[in-house]
Order: structure tokens, then sequence, then C-alpha cells
């Protein structure tokens, strides 16, 4: 395992009762990276989170953060990690103020004052309660709580959640961007895929426990196409290019390919004697329905 | 360490509300005292008795919520991922959270009993402060309980069936351990072994959430089974410790006996049986019966006493059938002629009481201290019952024919003492004829032991130096004031301690044989013909009954111990050349009268 792996997960399997949520999960995340862990509800993102903070031990594999083995290291590395939980977990009998005042005996590199310009600048009066809060000031919270460790790796399950429009936009252009510039590592797992495609410098696509897609950004939206046949449906799988998700569009057909070249697809093309064919890009929200959606393929 | 402090400190913060409603509780008690309705305002005694029931109640309904939810709610609301998510321990968390839910308990009591206390003390110390450190120490159990059971509830997982059989087998187990020790009423060591066990099972309960935290973290079922897998050996290990306790108390062997040891044996088959407080061992009585090998039977749960038949072959005793009512006994016996024979229960049962065997051990009589009656053992059925006494007494009863029934009663000294004459009186119960006879009254005697000849027909009352007819109290001879422990021989001889002299009364001749020293001497009876065994001294004496010569002398031995029944006078003959049980220092052996050959106890275990 390399120095420079922020987070490595290796064959990592949850189980509760009979029921695998994650399942034989190989996961790496370089440092000074965001990763963007994406998946459809129920597909085991917040159990390999859990397994990931030693907040759970997997039934098997096991996890390293900076190098070290989470189960048995957890209390000395979080030192380093800031969390912003899927569900805000802060006791709600707690003072907003008081939580700050908690964190700080707690982790070494404590910055009281970002604590308290964050506060400020999301508008929360310190004095209230956490429980008296709404849903998004509550994830705001806990997002000004994690950022005030001065942490080498922010993990953020959800952190949009509960969030309004211009909030949202805050997190991922202003908080996420700046943790990325200043080299933090960023684990964010996330359904705003909008958003996290600008961001994100890999991302992980995890379907029914197990990993489907792991990969640099620019890379997989290189490979993956949209096309579409204005006619008839045509069998495009010619050994050169991969499809996944054919289907009726039109009086024609639309597939997405996983694997596209140019130079592959003229070929295909000129032999088929293809005339009216149109191919296009796709965003990550398109690929992430293509490879998790309910006939998504692995890629 | 430095973040257990912080999460106490953190914790207690949020009971503000507790210790609100304490001081509105504190309060209340003093303006009850003040109600117009009552007659005496400001009574100190009702103060304390609200604040004590309101403190009381605060006290334990806190430990039983903190107990419940300290660590349940967070970990079923999946709030307990707020301090895993810091760098902090597991143990921290629960020594954190543990600490500061057992202050806000004691506070929170403190808080209501503590005006009380001051407004009247006198009444508290009388009233409720044995109670208080009771519940204080039960708070402490209950918040470590309620704990381990809301993590199991909440699991809801199958685990939960597992960890109630454990439980139940825990319960089993502790009562299987505390049976032998409440059937013979030693309440110390049922306080000790409680001790051993409460200790055990707190220390326990309040260290296995450490390990529930550590390795199961914020997974519900996790936490339950990483709870249940440090639990449960912990529980076992107590318990095993509670077993080794209780084995070495009941492995004590007769040579541990010390005090006052019952010990009878039968001549006619050898069998002996011996109870009495065991050394070190607290108020345990252990009870053994030893066969005629000097093989050591041990027995339970209790025997207070045993009666041999007179042919020796079978021996009956009274066990308690209730830990709870250790004066309900049951009547057990044994067939002394196998040696692989079990306790049979016979089902007769009765409180407190003395009973007596047939001489062949079919039948037995029952004085439960008001009525006598007959059972037929083998049929276990009720010959024969009738109400005998109505008054408290003392006495002696055995056989004459499995019909017949008598019994030599007097009632128990109440005012004068030992030196107030009481009038025994002699009374025949004839199974048969189902009627009830007072055959005889003695004339007035000092409280003394009633000896009988082996026939039963003469009796003789010690102190007294009273010989009477058996059946009808007739005096035959008056001997003057003599020793406790005489003896009647077969031949009608009388044996009896005068001072520092045993004088052998025969039909035609008297011989007084001088004692070696000062002191009670016991007079056993005939080892061999003609040969008298006297205990005198803490030695055995053998007196030739022709010459009044001490032929030889046993120092440092106590016995023949051959009292084989606790209610039958009559002695049965100790020369028939089985080895009789004999006490030196603290061993127990057979001894053989004839050579003096000592064998110790347990060669034919």
């Amino acid at each position: 395992m390399s120095s420079e792996m922020a987070i490595h997960a290796d064959r990592v399997t949850v189980r509760y009762g009979r029921r695998t949520a994650v399942d034989d999960v190989t996961l790496s995340i370089q440092s000074a990276t965001v990763y963007a862990l994406l998946g459809r509800n129920g597909a085991g993102k917040s159990s390999l989170v859990r397994a990931i903070l030693g907040h759970l031990r997997p039934d098997h594999g096991r996890v390293a953060i900076f190098g070290e083995d989470v189960w048995t290291r957890r209390a000395t590395l979080m030192d380093r990690v800031g969390v912003v939980p899927e569900e805000a977990d802060a006791p709600p009998e707690m003072r907003v103020r008081d939580l700050g005042a908690f964190n700080a005996k707690l982790f070494s590199r404590w910055q009281q004052s970002a604590f308290d310009e964050r506060i400020a600048r999301f508008g929360i009066e310190p004095r209230v309660r956490f429980g008296e809060l709404s849903k998004g000031q509550k994830k705001q919270v806990m997002l000004a709580l994690a950022l005030a460790t001065s942490p080498d790796l922010v993990i953020l399950d959800d952190p949009t959640l509960g969030l309004d429009v211009v909030a949202k936009k805050s997190l991922f252009e202003e908080v996420i961007a700046d943790m990325a510039d200043r080299g933090i590592t960023v684990l964010i797992t996330t359904h705003d895929l909008g958003s996290i495609e600008a961001i994100a410098d890999r991302v992980g696509i995890l379907r029914d426990g197990r990993l489907v897609l792991d990969e640099d950004v620019e890379t997989m939206k290189e490979r993956f196409r949209r096309i579409r046949f204005a006619k008839e449906p045509v069998v495009l799988d010619r050994g050169t290019l991969t499809t996944a998700n054919v289907r009726r569009w039109g009086n024609g057909t639309e597939a997405v390919v996983t694997n596209f070249d140019d130079l592959a697809f003229e070929r295909f093309r000129s032999e088929a004697q293809l005339e009216r064919v149109e191919v296009s890009s796709m965003s990550l929200e398109e690929i992430f329905i293509a490879v998790s959606g309910e006939n998504g393929v692995q890629s | 360490m430095n973040a257990a402090i912080l999460i106490a400190t953190r914790e207690l913060r949020d009971k503000t509300r507790l210790f609100l409603t304490a001081l509105a509780l504190a309060i209340l008690p003093f303006i009850a005292s003040v109600m117009p309705m009552l007659r005496q305002k400001g009574d100190p005694n009702l103060v304390v008795t609200i604040a004590g029931i309101l403190a009381f109640s605060l006290g334990v309904g806190t430990s039983v919520i903190l107990g419940a939810t300290t660590i349940g709610r967070p970990l079923s609301d999946g709030r307990l991922s707020f301090y895993f998510s810091k760098p902090i321990a597991p143990a921290s968390i629960w020594i954190g959270k543990a600490t500061a839910a057992l202050i806000a308990t004691a506070a929170s009591f403190a808080i209501v009993a503590l005006p009380s206390w001051l407004y009247a003390r006198g009444e508290w110390s009388q009233t409720w402060s044995p109670i208080m450190t009771s519940t204080l120490l039960g708070s402490l159990v209950v918040f470590f309980v309620m704990h381990a059971a809301s993590t199991m509830v909440r699991s809801r997982s199958a685990l939960l069936a597992i960890d109630f059989l454990l439980a139940a087998a825990t319960v089993g187990a502790i009562f299987i351990m505390l049976r032998p020790f409440a059937f013979s009423g030693a309440t110390r060591l049922l306080s000790i072994l409680g001790l051993i066990l409460g200790i055990g099972f707190v220390l326990v309960l309040a260290i296995a959430p450490a390990f529930q935290l550590a390795f199961g973290r914020t997974d519900r079922r996790r936490s339950h089974a990483a709870l249940s897998k440090a639990l449960w050996p912990g529980v076992a290990i107590v318990l095993l410790a509670g077993a080794a306790f209780v084995g070495w108390v009941v492995s004590a062997t007769p040579d541990d006996l010390s005090g006052q040891i019952v010990v009878a044996q039968t001549p006619a088959t050898g069998w002996t049986f011996i109870s009495g407080r065991a050394l070190h061992r607290a108020d345990y009585q252990a009870s053994f019966l030893i066969d005629p090998k000097g093989g050591i039977h041990r027995t339970g749960p209790m025997w207070w006493s045993a009666a041999f038949s007179r042919d020796g072959g079978s021996v009956a005793w009274a066990e308690p059938v209730n830990p709870l009512r250790p004066r309900e006994m049951e009547i057990y016996t044994r067939d002394l002629t196998r040696d692989d024979a079990r306790p049979v229960a016979t089902g007769i049962r009765l409180p407190f009481g003395e009973f007596v065997l047939s001489d062949d051990g079919r039948r037995i009589a029952i004085d439960d201290g008001h009525t006598l009656s007959i059972h037929d053992l083998g049929a276990k059925r009720l010959l024969f019952s009738a109400r005998l006494f109505e008054v408290s007494h003392h006495g002696n009863m055995f056989f004459v024919s499995p019909n017949l029934v008598r019994v030599i009663h007097a009632p128990w000294q109440t005012r004068a003492g030992r030196d107030e004459r009481v009038t025994p009186v002699i009374t025949e119960v004839d199974v048969a004829r189902r009627t009830v006879t007072n055959t005889g009254t003695v004339e007035p005697v000092r409280t003394s032991l009633c000896v009988a000849s082996p026939d039963g027909s003469r009796l003789l009352f010690s102190r007294n130096g009273l010989l009477v007819d058996g059946r009808t109290g007739a005096t035959i001879a008056r001997y003057g004031d003599i020793g406790m422990w005489p003896a009647i021989l077969r031949d009608g001889t009388v044996v009896v301690q005068k001072k520092t002299t045993i004088a052998i009364q025969r039909p035609d001749s008297a011989i007084d044989v001088a004692l070696p020293g000062k002191g009670s001497a016991y007079i056993r009876g005939e080892v061999a013909p003609g040969k008298i065994a006297v205990q005198h001294g803490g030695s055995i004496l053998i007196i030739d009954a022709r010459t009044g010569v001490i032929e030889r002398t046993y120092a440092h031995m106590q016995g023949p111990l051959v009292t084989w029944s606790p209610v039958d006078p009559r002695p049965l003959p100790i020369d028939t050349g089985r080895p009789l049980i004999v006490r030196e220092g603290r061993h127990f052996a057979f001894w053989n009268p004839k050579t003096g050959e000592r064998t110790p106890l347990g060669i034919g275990q």
C-alpha cells in the first residue's frame, strides 16, 4: 500500500445478517483528490463509509487510512479526519458553541476561529441547541465542526441532504473546491451528480454492494458515449465497442458505449453502412444512470 | 482519561432537568408537612418518610432510565458515531457516559434526601440510612443490568434468544450453588457467596460494555454480539469462582469438623453418621455417612441427625424440602445392606421433630412436637396418629414391637431451670389396637438424660440416680447424685459416675473404681464381655467390670461414639467385634477395642 493513499479498502465485505451491504469492495483513494462515491439508495455507500471510518468492523477485508489500519488505530487517525455524517449525530441538547468547545479539547489541530467564522457565515446562533436547528443547519454545523479540525481527510456522507440550493452551491463551489485546492483529500457520497461532476477527480459507483466502476472522471467521460441510430435497430457489438443499455429510440436505437473510440467507431460505421448516426458525450448523471440503473451493466 | 472526564462533564450538563426535578422533590416533603389537614405541622417523621420515598423512587427510577438509554438510545438512533468520529477510545466513551449516569443517579438521590436529612438527622438514621445504602448500591446494579438488557432488546437480534437461555442458565446455576447453604441454614455462607457473586457480576457488567463499544461500536447488532461475547464468559468465570467456593466448602471431610459434632454409629452393622460445623467454612454444617469399611459418603443437602434401625439395616434422616422454608423437612431412608443403595424420599413431611425407626427399619414413629404418628415406610402409609403432647416436651421413644411404641415424655423446663423437677409420663401407642395408654408415671425428677436397659425394661434417669420400671415407672433403686452419662449393661449391671469414681452396681455386689482425674465420665458400654469403655478426661479407659481394674488407657481419644439413635434410650451391644468410631484430636478413625488398632476413615471411598 502506498503512503500516498489516503484511503485503501481491501476486499471489504459488510453483512447485516443474511443481507450483504458491501460485497468484496477494493478501493484506493489518493491523497489530495476528491473522490465521489456514488450509488442508489441502499447500494451500500453508508456501510462502506462506516467501515472506512472504523465505526463498523467489516465481516471481511480491512481498511487503512494514511496507511494505518482504521479498526485498530481509529482513535489516533480521527485526529486527522473530519466527518460530516449522513444523519447529523451531535447530541440534541448541546448548544452549537458547546459542540465547538467539546471538539476543541479533543482535536490537536482545532481552529476555533475557523469554526466561529463558518458558523457566523451560515447565520447560525451559537447559543442555539443543536436539536433546535433545521436539518440543513445541522449539516452546516457538522461541516463547520469537521473543517475546523484542520483535517487531512474529510469524509462527507451525503452532505447536501437538507441544504437549500444556495447552500448546496456554496458547499460544492466554495467549500469542497477550497479543500481540493488546499490538498485535503475528500471522500464524498452524494446524489447531486451535477454539482460533483465539476469537482471530483475520481468516481466510484456502487451497485448492490459491489463497486462496479472506479475511475478518473475525465477518463470515464472519454470512454462513455451515447449513440443513436435513426432507422433500424442495429447490432452494435462487433468485438470493438462494448454497449450498455441498448434500447429503442423512436424508430431507431439508442445505445451507451462504454469504450468509445473514434477510429473503431468510424470503421464500424462504414462496415455497417450507417448514414444517420448521432454520437454524443454523456454527463456524470447519465453515466451513473446507465451504470447503476435497473438495466445497468458493469463497465 | 481526559476524554472520559470530558464526556462525563458533557453528559452531566444534559441532566439539568433531572437535577431541577430533584430540587422540586426535595421541597415537596416540607410543603406536605405543613398542609392544613395535618395535626402535627412540620412533623420531622413525616418529612423524612416522604423524602425517603421520593429519594428512593427517584434514585431507582433514574438508574433504570439512564441504564436503558445512556448507550442504548444513541446506539439505536445512530448518534453514537458522534463520539466514534473523534479521537476518543471506546473505553473512554463508556467510562465517561457511565460515570455521568451514576453521578446523576447519586446526585438526584442526594438532592432529594439532603434537606430532610439536615432537618431531621435522627429520624433519617433510624428509618432510612440502611435502606438508602442498599438503594445506592442497588441503583448501581440496576444501571448496569438495564444497560445490558437495553442493548440486547434494542438490537432486535436472534442473539436475544441465546441471551435469554444463558440468563436462565445463570439463574439456575446460582440456585444450585445457593442450595446447599440455604438448605443447611448457613446464612453467613449465603452472605459470603452472595458477595462473591454480586461483586463478580457487577464487575463483569461494568467491564463488558467497554468491550461492547470497542468491538461493536456504532452497529446495534455487532454491539449486542460484542456485549454478549464479553458478558457471558465473564459471568461464567464468576459462576466458576462461586462454584469453586461452594465446592471447597462442601468438600469438607469429617476431619475438618469442629465444635459441636453429632456422631451416631450402629454397632449392628458399623455404619456411622457424622455431622457438624466445618473448620474455616463459616456456618456450614457438613454431614457424612461412613460405611463399615471406612468409606466416606457425603450427604446433602443437610442431615440434622440420623436414626439407625436397631438391626443396623437402614437409616432415616430428615432433609429440608424448600430452602425458603428450612424448617419443613422430609424423611429420607437408605438401605444399608447394599453399598449401591440410593437415598429414598418417603414423602413423609414434618416440621422440626424427632423420629425413631422400628427395629427392622420398616416403620417410623415421628414426634412433631404435639402429635405422634406412625408410618409404614414400605407402603408409604400413615398407620396411626395421636395427639399426645399439649405442651412442649422432651422425651424418648422406641418400638417395643412393630405395633407398639413406648414414649417417655416430660414437659420442658421453662422457669426454674435445670433444677426444677418434672414428672415423666410413660405412654404406649398401640398401632394394631389403635389405642393410646399411659402406662405409668415416674416420680418427679430433675431434667436429665434417660437411658434404658438394652431390652427397655428399665429406665435410669441420670443426675437423679433413679432406676425405674420401663413400663410402669415404678422406682426400683436410687443411686443418689450421679453423673450425666450412666449405662445399664445387658446383665442388668448399672454403671454410674459418682464424683471421682465409677460405681459398678451389680445385682449382688458393687465396686467403686477411682478415676485417674477430675471431670465427667461418659460410660459407653461393654466393648467385650465384662469390659467397660469409659471416656474420661480426653482418654478412653477400659475397665474390668468384675475386678474394677483399669486395664488399658487410650490417651487423646474420644469415643467410642455409638449413639445410634437420638431418641431411642436402649443401648446396643458394642461388643460385636465391629470397629467403633472414635476421634483422636481432629481425626476420626475406626477403633478395634480388643486390639486398640485404629484405621483412619476414607479407606473404602
